[in-house]
């Protein structure tokens, strides 16, 4: 027994032990709090390029997953994920690449041209690359873009046997043709759509056929084409096709997906890691410890603080925060009887210290948080513009307090002090509740802070916490602060502020602002469709709807012996270039 | 016993329908899967989408209505659809229940046996140094909060393999990933992902039992029998092995039953940090993502589960001790 206690003892002294050594041992590669480690400083001004190098065949790569797998068909709307997305960037060839600083740019291994021909009808004509094949050898042709079209125009397939997660684009389409023995295809649309370049994510019409047991085009056809895709993780274990450099060679439900080269990749750069295993991981706050400890080799995950610093005391781990399309904001809805008048809206607005919730949220880990002035573009894109600063609002110092306690008591306000009660002119007192994600301790320290600024002109706000978002679409608020998933293809935005528009869950109506967000989605011109946007953009602004706070971080981080593989904040992900992921050529 | 048995099972019929009526009831109170899904999606679905998907949920049906056709479904084999379209509800649960079977095995036979050996090495000398060490051991266990211990372990192992450069302990998943080459590789790869969680989830479980084990013991060892057993002349080891705990560990079986009842439903926190794909991890990510469906289907088998871990109990009460008799 003594001798147990001795060894009880020695192993605790061990323990202890080792944990010191090993706090000792840890050196930073990072360089402090800025937005990445010093192995990828240039990631920041050049994040297209950086963590660029040469690499060696062979290695394999365990990346994080934080979903499981609903199904591989990332058309279908429950499977249209994120997480799901980037596992299959590897399979679906597109015809454009969102490349980390947010520009569009061709995808030449799969197209050779693609270009815009008329804008009376609007008609583009891809040039298929001659020898862009899928995984059996079937030449990639006009069959696939007219299998995807077809499928997803909410038209041919009915939303009951095809519940695709979208058919914005599609539903625009006249026609798709082939010619040159289908290596051209030329769409002609019957209403302009602005962000053709956003469409043709393909999937095999020849797979198509397999599942559809012949003529993908008769009655029932696309139907049963559609069902074979989404059992594919079912009673097809995994999709057995690819047009990417990389396939699918394993699925272990819920734990994994193993992609290996696709041995027909037609592509300029051919994949030079033996392996890409992406580890279904859903609580994101066990990845740090598997990153120190080796069990995967690229992280990407929410970041706060203690995400951050611990990732910078890792050896041989490289990470990186980037401001990407997604933006967090704050909505009044427009239905509610205080929030129905614009001057209430606008004073609130006022009051509303923007810099202050940045500076006690995200910038401690994230220095280069800034306000967002707009609500389409994001700053350093071609269309960005500064709507919100000409406006006043979301500053909230005492001048911006003055002007607001003036705008309300002019318009038959009362109490609009600190520490008052604002009454409205039938001598109602304002009071709202204020609502957010309650697992997100950024939003709930948002929502604390708005409140402390609202109540500088009397306004009551109550702290509403939800378990999630599912109320938004019932309306079932006063204020809140959620995020939008913008992306460089802004023509789709136009339902988030017009009148009736499905997302916009504010009930907010302004019939100048309604005729301006039509043309601009349907402006082919891009230079025309950021003027007409932000023209709609200004009036929102004033009419004060929602407003801004910032671009939120992404993040990734990578061990040090892999190249090519950087952050990339779109909708694309890192997985954005695949092909190029490889072992650093000097690696151990 | 028999007719007990048969009787109880019988009596548990109207307790599954009551529990699953209620938890449907339950289940129908938060938002409904497609809306959680697809809120604040940008863009939206189609609205047709968004439809299809509400009916494929049966959540165009009045409550009554998706009430019997999930129940009439159970006894067809479909527990229901679930946001994964690809998914079988049960095959799918009963392959997350055995990830717990395999992770709480091993537990509960590290837990017993340190519960048995401290309980009895604590009563037998009472108030001693030792009885008040291993009491105090099994507070501090029993108070500390389970992810607490498990992130604990987790840093102390991964601060261990970084130390030494070795790989031995695995914090993620019941095997690497990829698998290493080999039988032993593959055994020592198995054994070093079991490690942490079965450490974790034996010493909350064994803190708890060893104060059974504890109590139970002294009750015995102040009873006639032993005195009489002592005054015969028999050994101490003899009295204390044949005599005492035997008896003293008819407690101890009952507790066991219920604690690998409540273990099926209960190892959440262990299996979420070390991402072990069992019952806990595939109920919780159920609940947040409101997969109605796969929680109804979780909370049944929980619930059989505590129905037969109180039947098997009180059998077991009936076979150990022969003052019961059921009738």
């Amino acid at each position: 027994m003594r001798s147990g206690s001795k060894r009880l003892a020695g192993l605790v002294a061990i323990t202890a032990a080792t944990l010191l050594v090993a706090g000792a041992c840890g050196t930073s590669s990072s360089s402090g709090p800025g937005q990445s480690s010093q192995g990828w400083s240039t990631c920041d001004k050049d994040p297209n390029n950086c963590n660029s190098g040469p690499t060696k065949p062979g290695g394999t790569m365990l990346v994080t997953d934080e979903k499981k797998i609903t199904s591989f068909f990332t058309a279908d709307a429950a499977s249209n994920t994120y997480d799901q997305a980037q596992i299959m960037s590897g399979l679906i060839p597109s015809p454009f690449i969102l490349n980390p600083d947010l520009s569009v740019t061709l995808n030449k291994d799969l197209v050779t041209s693609a270009e815009l021909t008329s804008s009376s009808p609007e008609t583009v004509v891809y040039k298929i690359n001659p020898n862009a094949v899928w995984m059996d050898g079937t030449p990639i042709t006009a069959d696939d873009f007219i299998f995807n079209w077809k499928f997803q125009d909410g038209k041919d397939c009915s939303a009951t046997d095809c519940p695709v997660a979208g058919t914005t684009g599609y539903d625009a389409i006249d026609t798709v043709t082939g010619s040159d023995n289908g290596k051209t295809v030329t769409v002609v649309f019957k209403t302009p759509f602005p962000d053709w370049q956003a469409l043709f994510a393909l999937f095999p019409a020849n797979v198509a056929k397999t599942y559809a047991g012949g003529d993908i085009y008769a009655p029932g056809g696309l139907k049963k084409a559609y069902a074979g895709f989404l059992s594919e993780g079912g009673a097809v274990p995994f999709p057995k096709w690819s047009g990417g450099p990389y396939q699918i060679s394993d699925y272990q439900k819920d734990v994994s997906v193993t992609l290996t080269p696709n041995p027909k990749w037609y592509g300029a750069t051919k994949p030079s890691l033996d392996k890409i295993i992406y580890k279904i991981i859903l609580d994101p706050a066990q990845e740090t410890e598997a990153l120190k400890n080796g069990e995967v080799n690229v992280s990407v995950a929410q970041p706060d603080g203690d995400l951050i610093a611990a990732v910078q005391q890792m050896q041989n781990v490289n990470y990186n925060l980037s401001k990407g399309p997604v933006w967090e904001h704050i909505d009044l809805n427009n239905k509610n009887k205080f929030l129905a008048d614009k001057n209430l809206r606008q004073a609130i607005f006022l009051a509303i210290n923007r810099q202050e919730i940045i500076d006690k949220t995200v910038k401690p880990f994230f220095p280069s948080a800034a306000p967002l002035n707009n609500h389409n573009y994001m700053p350093g894109t071609a269309g960005y513009k500064d709507v919100i600063t000409p406006t006043g609002q979301g500053v909230g110092d005492d001048a911006a307090i003055a002007k607001a306690k003036q705008l309300l008591e002019s318009n038959g306000y009362t109490g609009a002090e600190p520490g008052g009660t604002l009454k409205n002119k039938n001598g109602e007192a304002v009071t709202l509740g204020f609502s957010y994600t309650q697992s997100n301790k950024l939003r709930e320290t948002t929502a604390e802070l708005v409140q402390a600024d609202l109540a500088k002109i009397g306004v009551k706000v109550t702290l509403v916490p939800k378990p999630d978002l599912s109320f938004l679409g019932s309306g079932d608020f006063d204020m809140v602060v959620f995020a939008w998933v913008g992306s460089p293809f802004v023509a789709g935005s136009k339902d988030l502020w017009i009148t009736g528009g499905g997302s916009n869950f504010n009930k907010y109506s302004n019939p100048q602002g309604d005729t301006l967000l039509t043309k601009a989605a349907q402006d082919l011109d891009p230079t025309q469709e950021a003027a007409d946007f932000n023209a709609a953009d200004e009036i929102m602004a004033a009419d004060a709807n929602v407003l801004p706070l910032y671009q939120k971080p992404v993040f990734i981080a990578v061990s040090s012996q892999f190249v090519n593989i950087r952050n990339n904040a779109t909708s694309a992900g890192p997985a954005y270039n695949m092909q190029d992921w490889g072992l650093k050529a000097d690696a151990q | 016993m028999l007719v007990f048995t048969i009787r109880r099972l019988i009596q548990a019929i109207p307790i599954l329908f009551g529990a699953s009526l209620l938890t449907f009831w339950l289940m129908s109170i938060p938002a409904d899967p497609v809306t959680v899904e697809f809120a604040g999606r940008n863009p939206r679905p189609p609205q047709g989408t968004i439809d299809a998907e509400m009916h494929r949920f049966r959540l165009d049906e009045s409550f009554w209505a998706q009430y019997w056709d999930w129940i009439k479904g159970i006894f067809h084999g479909n527990w229901g659809p679930a946001l994964d379209k690809n998914a079988n509800i049960f095959h799918d649960m009963m392959r997350h229940f055995g990830v717990t079977t395999r992770l709480i095995v091993l537990a509960l036979i590290v837990a017993i046996v340190l519960a048995v050996l401290t309980g009895v090495m604590s009563a037998i000398k009472q108030y001693s140094v030792r009885d008040y060490t291993f009491t105090f051991l099994g507070f501090v266990f029993l108070s500390m909060p389970t992810f607490w211990i498990a992130q604990l372990l987790k840093t102390i192992a991964v601060n261990f393999n970084t130390s030494t450069g070795t790989h031995f302990f695995g914090t993620l998943g019941a095997y690497s990933i990829p698998q290493p080459d080999g039988f032993w590789n593959r055994i020592v790869d198995y054994a070093g992902h079991l490690v942490l969680p079965t450490i974790s989830l034996a010493l909350i479980t064994y803190a708890g039992l060893s104060r059974f084990q504890r109590a139970s013991m002294l009750e015995v060892m102040n009873s006639d029998y032993v005195r009489l057993a002592r005054a015969k002349g028999i050994s101490q080891r003899r009295v204390l092995t044949r005599h005492m705990l035997r008896t003293a560990l008819i407690p101890m079986t009952t507790a066991t039953a219920l604690t690998i009842a409540v273990f099926f439903g209960g190892t959440i926190i262990t299996e979420t940090v070390f991402n072990w794909n069992g019952m806990g991890v595939y109920t919780i990510d159920a609940i947040s993502s409101h997969d109605k469906y796969i929680v109804l289907a979780t909370l049944m088998l929980t619930g059989f589960i505590v129905i037969i871990g109180n039947l098997v109990a009180d059998i077991l009460y009936a076979v150990l001790d022969p003052r019961i008799r059921y009738a």
